[in-house]
């Protein structure tokens, strides 16, 4: 096991909510990069020395599994440490802890990848001692979609603004994920979940587990676009896939795996949506062979 | 007595930094609050108790002193502790201090008033809250207040 260390305390407000009430995606991957930065000065890396010298530090792999929800106001702490990635790469691994109960509200890893700013690439991944540990289960079925298969929704269009470009001018891991969540909505909407149903049907939904892999880094006032589709259904979950690319020349960015779970409004307990949702996922799922 | 602890640790990101290139006060202010919030977790107000209980503590007043600016990438800490608790009413302190460097940025006092939540009055602080806030307790000189 690796020696984690406090990377990151903090509170999350009210207006971090999403549309379901619970404290959004885009939030859990900002404090995840300031754990990273904090591990990076801690092993001596000079931010303003960095930036200086047009070079940055980001992440080309996130695997978040979310455990517990978070309320405005809970006050939480993310322990992390280097982590053996198996393949010559260190991964940071930890937990983002719930302070007033000491629940796990998620666990995560990511990559530490240097990135060239005047190229807007990844320059290769940055490695420290770290000892073997426990890595998270793999997602099922890791699997990039193609942006141009019919199946593919786009669900979500627009440019990289300021409030989510780094020092370098490049999309952060924030801005990332508020677009992952976006089409994550405009692809339940398309099923039928929506709010709405959500309340007369006495369920809801949430994403608990998410793998995102980048590809690219996006600059400010880049086009993208996001497109998904559905790629597996549960007994009580269903697997989306997104692209996220340029819109006008379809480069790749980032592909995202995630799992959204259902359970009864009331009790928690796991639960399966209608069989009318479940049929219009079946509807929109891609075809094996297009995987 | 033990004093202040820690109750926030963050990065100062692109989008808190003014044109002057520097982080814009209000996310100074951010970080209190934040810190505010995990401090009064720690001696049982979280949200559940503050929705069980409808008790929370308003600020009314808040004095900092800047010492030394944040930049895009700092990393940077907030300790709290509180230089008054009673049934009353709060005084707290924050120091802010550069994990880049490990110098002080910026000191800050505030007080706050419970505040009964239906209401929307003020109210007392239960006594079993201000017993949970004695580990907390500090002064003024350990949080580079004593010139301020």
């Amino acid at each position: 096991m690796s020696a984690r260390t406090v990377l990151g305390r903090g509170v999350f407000n009210a207006w971090q909510r999403g549309i379901a009430g619970h404290i959004n995606i885009q939030h859990y991957a900002q404090a995840i990069d300031e754990a990273r930065r904090a591990f990076l000065i801690g092993q001596g890396h000079d931010p303003h020395a960095m930036r200086a010298a047009g070079r940055g530090i980001g992440a080309r792999f996130h695997r978040i599994d979310f455990r517990a929800e978070l309320s405005p106001g809970d006050a939480v702490r993310l322990e992390a440490g280097p982590v053996d990635g198996g393949d010559g790469t260190t991964l940071l691994a930890g937990e983002m802890i719930r302070v007033r109960d000491g629940a796990v509200v998620d666990r995560f890893e990511c990559s530490l990848d240097q990135i060239d700013g005047p190229t807007a690439s990844f320059a290769g991944p940055m490695r420290f001692d770290a000892a073997p540990a426990e890595r998270l289960r793999p997602m099922m079925r890791p699997w990039v979609p193609d942006a141009a298969h019919p199946a593919m929704q786009r669900t979500w269009l627009g440019p990289v603004e300021v409030r989510e470009s780094d020092e370098l001018g490049l999309l952060g891991p924030r801005g990332l994920f508020d677009m992952t969540t976006r089409g994550i909505w405009a692809a339940q909407i398309r099923l039928g979940l929506t709010l709405e149903t959500f309340r007369k049907e006495g369920f809801a939904g949430g994403v608990s587990a998410l793998m995102l892999r980048q590809v690219r880094l996006a600059r400010l006032a880049e086009l993208l676009e996001v497109r998904t589709c559905v790629t597996g259904i549960g007994q009580r979950s269903i697997r989306f896939g997104h692209w996220i690319g340029n819109a006008d020349w379809g480069e790749t960015v980032a592909t995202v795996d995630y799992a959204m779970a259902f359970a009864d409004r009331a009790t928690g307990a796991p639960r399966a949506p209608s069989d009318r949702i479940l049929d219009a996922a079946r509807a929109a799922m891609i075809t094996g062979d297009a995987a | 007595m033990a004093g202040p602890t820690e109750t926030f640790r963050g990065v100062v990101r692109t989008e808190q930094c003014d044109h002057l290139g520097h982080m814009n006060v209000q996310f100074y202010d951010a970080a209190m609050s934040d810190g505010y919030f995990h401090i009064l977790t720690l001696i049982g107000l979280d949200w559940e108790a503050v929705q069980r209980r409808r008790l929370g503590i308003a600020a009314i007043r808040m004095t900092l002193n800047y010492r030394r600016e944040l930049r895009p990438g700092d990393l940077y800490c907030v300790e709290t502790g509180f230089l008054r608790f009673d049934n009353e009413g709060v005084d707290t302190a924050h120091r802010i201090t550069r994990l880049t460097d490990g110098k002080l940025a910026l000191t800050a006092w505030s007080t706050g008033v419970p505040i009964d939540l239906d209401l929307r009055r003020r109210t007392a602080i239960p006594d079993d809250i201000v017993a949970a806030a004695a580990p907390y307790l500090t002064n003024r000189e350990t949080m580079g207040l004593a010139e301020a």
